[in-house]
């Protein structure tokens, strides 16, 4: 999963991207721990000759997941990322819960016969004016969810 | 015509190749991290395992140490005083056989097994070959040199991180030292003609189980390490021969420089403790109740003591070889009765993971 993580990087288009680097950030429970960070360490850019750096915020608060352009979430922690996420936003957020789709998460990664694909979530990800390269399009199961639906609370 | 034939073939061959299951190896993050879209959606959970580690790791320590001269305590003797010619009168502290320089070297190898990121087991086998110069009273053996070779005490140890700070691990180590080195060398002495039971030094084993405990702290503050060893080996009841090695203990301190990604040096300190012989080897002493030792090297008393070392090497890695060079010499040596003091060490590690 770190390895198809860190290709998001490549294959992702922002609306507003810093062109020397991309920041992907890990929100709550860390499943990569060291090991993502070894990869950049061997590998410090991406395909775009951008560096990846690799955050992991203290907490989910506004200021600190703003400047993330990626954010792989904790499946625990989904909930309260809505409740911290602008309603505008350009990140694309990443994780691996069956319900996240539904709930407007743009990437999804499930496991089927023993390997991992991708569910994305077109609509999710266009709101966000975020562009998807076909590549990886046509590696991943597009699925017809909606933007996350923000709470007037949240709002 | 053969043009054809190829297109003929290129097209159902091109089929097959493009829809060839991708057999892909990525064991390590750095092999994860060349893979190509494609390959990662080629690979199965099982191959996604995160590891960071590599599960082997080979060790191979060549050690020599030279032992030359003579120590009472802390003070330097020479070998006239502890050579008995038969001039002056015979006392507990001078010998009709001398041994003058002693050369000691270890091959070791070792192999660990890390069941995760922070526990191995490792199993150590060390060959030892030996090498004593004497001189003696005894007609015909004025000078003569005696040898030992063989495989010594096969180690098996169990470590463990037991504390993982950010910056700093603190791992502990228990094993058991089995008595596989042999405690039966013989060769040529001037107790008799033909081959005799050497002394203690020439043994390639304890001849005991030993349980060897080891607790080390590292530092790692990028620019350098530091840390610390203690270490410790109980020996076990007593071997065929009737006697026990002292127990062993070390404390050393350490420090490395990341000059560059390729090369550290090092420096150490080490304290060293050992204790005398427990029990005695009766078929190397001589038919004299006066005087039953004809050699220090014979007598129980004449080990144990402590040492501390100053030690400079350095490391040089390459991928995931390591090399590490030490030259060990002591600065301070306190020894029980009348012992050959340590000159100089010297070892050279290669290790590697895969």
């Amino acid at each position: 999963m770190a390895g198809l993580l860190l290709h998001l990087t490549s294959f992702t288009q922002w609306q507003k991207q810093d062109k020397d680097q991309v920041i992907l950030c890990i929100l709550g429970d860390d499943p990569f721990k060291q090991y993502i960070n070894d990869m950049v360490k061997s590998r410090p850019k991406n395909r775009l000759g951008q560096l990846i750096v690799v955050k992991r915020p203290e907490t989910m608060r506004n200021a600190h997941i703003r400047t993330c352009n990626i954010i792989y979430i904790d499946p625990e922690q989904i909930d309260s990322l809505w409740s911290e996420l602008p309603k505008q936003h350009n990140i694309l957020l990443v994780s691996h819960d069956e319900s996240f789709i539904s709930q407007g998460g743009m990437i999804n990664f499930v496991r089927d016969n023993n390997k991992v694909k991708l569910e994305v979530n077109l609509p999710a990800v266009l709101a966000a004016n975020l562009k998807l390269s076909s590549a990886l399009l046509k590696h991943a199961k597009v699925i017809p969810g909606t933007p996350h639906h923000f709470t007037s609370e949240e709002e | 015509m053969k043009s054809s034939k190829f297109r003929k073939l290129a097209l159902p061959l091109s089929f097959f190749l493009a829809n060839l299951p991708l057999f892909v190896v990525a064991n390590t993050p750095s092999e994860m991290a060349d893979l190509s879209l494609q390959e990662l959606f080629a690979l199965s959970t099982d191959d996604m395992d995160m590891r960071t580690y590599e599960p082997w790791k080979f060790n191979f320590l060549y050690k020599r140490s030279k032992l030359d001269g003579y120590k009472k305590g802390s003070d330097n003797i020479s070998n006239d005083e502890v050579y008995f010619d038969g001039e002056e009168s015979r006392t507990d502290e001078n010998y009709p056989i001398l041994p003058t320089v002693i050369t000691q070297e270890s091959y070791i190898a070792n192999v660990s097994y890390f069941l995760t990121e922070e526990q191995s087991i490792s199993i150590s086998l060390p060959y030892i070959e030996q090498s004593t110069d004497h001189i003696s009273l005894v007609p015909g053996y004025d000078e003569f040199n005696i040898s030992s070779n063989g495989i010594g005490d096969i180690t098996v140890n169990f470590t463990s991180v037991i504390r993982n700070w950010d910056k700093q691990k603190l791992s502990l180590s228990v094993g058991v030292s089995l008595p596989t080195g042999s405690i039966d060398e013989k060769g040529d002495t001037p107790r008799a003609n033909g081959d005799q039971q050497l002394p203690y030094t020439m043994q390639l084993g304890s001849g005991t189980w030993d349980l060897p405990i080891g607790l080390s702290y590292v530092n790692d503050q990028k620019s350098y390490l530091w840390g610390f060893n203690l270490f410790a080996k109980f020996r076990t009841g007593k071997s065929d021969r009737d006697y026990r090695l002292g127990n062993r203990f070390a404390a050393s301190m350490w420090g490395k420089w990341q000059l560059s990604n390729t090369f550290q040096p090092t420096i150490k300190v080490v304290f060293q403790d050992w204790r005398q012989i427990i029990g005695r080897d009766d078929e190397i002493t001589a038919p004299n109740p006066n005087f039953p030792y004809p050699a220090g090297i014979t007598d129980p008393k004449n080990y144990g003591g402590q040492k501390i070392n100053l030690v400079v090497g350095g490391d040089i890695q390459v991928s995931s070889q390591v090399v590490s060079v030490e030259i060990g010499k002591p600065v301070y040596q306190n020894l029980n009765g009348v012992q050959n003091k340590e000159a100089l060490n010297f070892s050279l590690n290669w290790q590697s993971n895969f």
